[in-house]
């Protein structure tokens, strides 16, 4: 199977906000959760509810990884996965594991129905992100444009790694 | 060195809140554990490295520990997976 990566997929659809400023973890998802609304209008979720499930998820273990990287989601019931990068222009306290403060955001809304295609997302999240080269790239952008533009290319570099290690010859 | 082959048998396999209990879980003892699943191994002791797997319900894995408390440590991982990281009754 020849197909894009399911990061790269998404990418037409994302939105971002590059270098916000945000001094909490509540600041950071109010503005999550207006991006995806913004993005989608048409969704039957206001921006409230996205705001107040993605908030629900954050109770239960903070969704922070390590490296200053999170990944706030939510599954809501909606036609297809939403995604929002959001880069913070100082670092907030996000009760990471590794106690790192955070800077970038991989927001997720989900469908409730949604079992696999997720995984594959934050895998591919995961694997660019474990790279130091790519969160200073990721760090160095300046506008939203600059940071999907950069999703764009690492996610088909990630795709062609995968093809390497052996999934399938060309 | 002790391991251990365990099938993921809760729905959502390993996405975040399992990938976050199994670090804790792991963060317990001073052994050094991995998981593998196909080609990949890695640390259980880094969130990041366990989702890069992305492991979904149904995944054979393989997990090591090697170190003073191994056979706790394999017993804790191995206890975590069998009970569906503790979601089976809310999924």
């Amino acid at each position: 199977m020849s197909q894009p990566s399911a990061l790269a997929e998404l990418l037409p659809y994302a939105v971002a906000d590059c270098l916000f400023t945000a001094h909490s973890r509540k600041r950071l998802l109010q503005r999550a959760a207006e991006i995806v609304d913004g993005a989608a209008p048409a969704s039957a979720l206001s921006a409230d509810d996205l705001f107040d499930h993605l908030m629900e998820r954050e109770r239960l273990g903070s969704t922070a990884l390590e490296h200053g990287v999170a990944i706030p989601h939510c599954r809501v019931s909606c036609d297809q996965v939403k995604l929002a990068i959001i880069t913070l222009r100082e670092a907030i306290d996000y009760e990471s594991l590794d106690g790192a403060k955070t800077d970038i955001f991989f927001v997720l809304v989900v469908p409730e129905t949604e079992k696999t295609r997720h995984l594959t997302l934050l895998a591919e999240i995961s694997a660019i992100c474990s790279d130091q080269a790519n969160r200073i790239m990721i760090r160095n952008c300046q506008t939203d444009a600059d940071l999907l533009r950069l999703f764009e290319q690492l996610s088909a570099a990630d795709a062609d790694d995968s093809k390497q290690a052996g999934s399938r010859s060309v | 060195m002790r391991e251990a082959n365990r099938t993921l048998i809760n729905p959502l396999g390993l996405h975040a809140r399992a990938a976050a209990k199994l670090v804790d879980v792991a963060n317990k003892f001073a052994s050094q554990q991995t998981l593998t699943f196909k080609t990949k191994t890695v640390d259980c002791k880094s969130i990041m490295s366990l989702l890069l797997l992305g492991a979904p319900v149904g995944s054979d894995v393989t997990i090591k520990a090697e170190g003073e408390d191994e056979i706790a440590a394999i017993a804790a991982i191995v206890e975590l997976i069998d009970l569906g990281f503790h979601e089976l009754e809310d999924s």
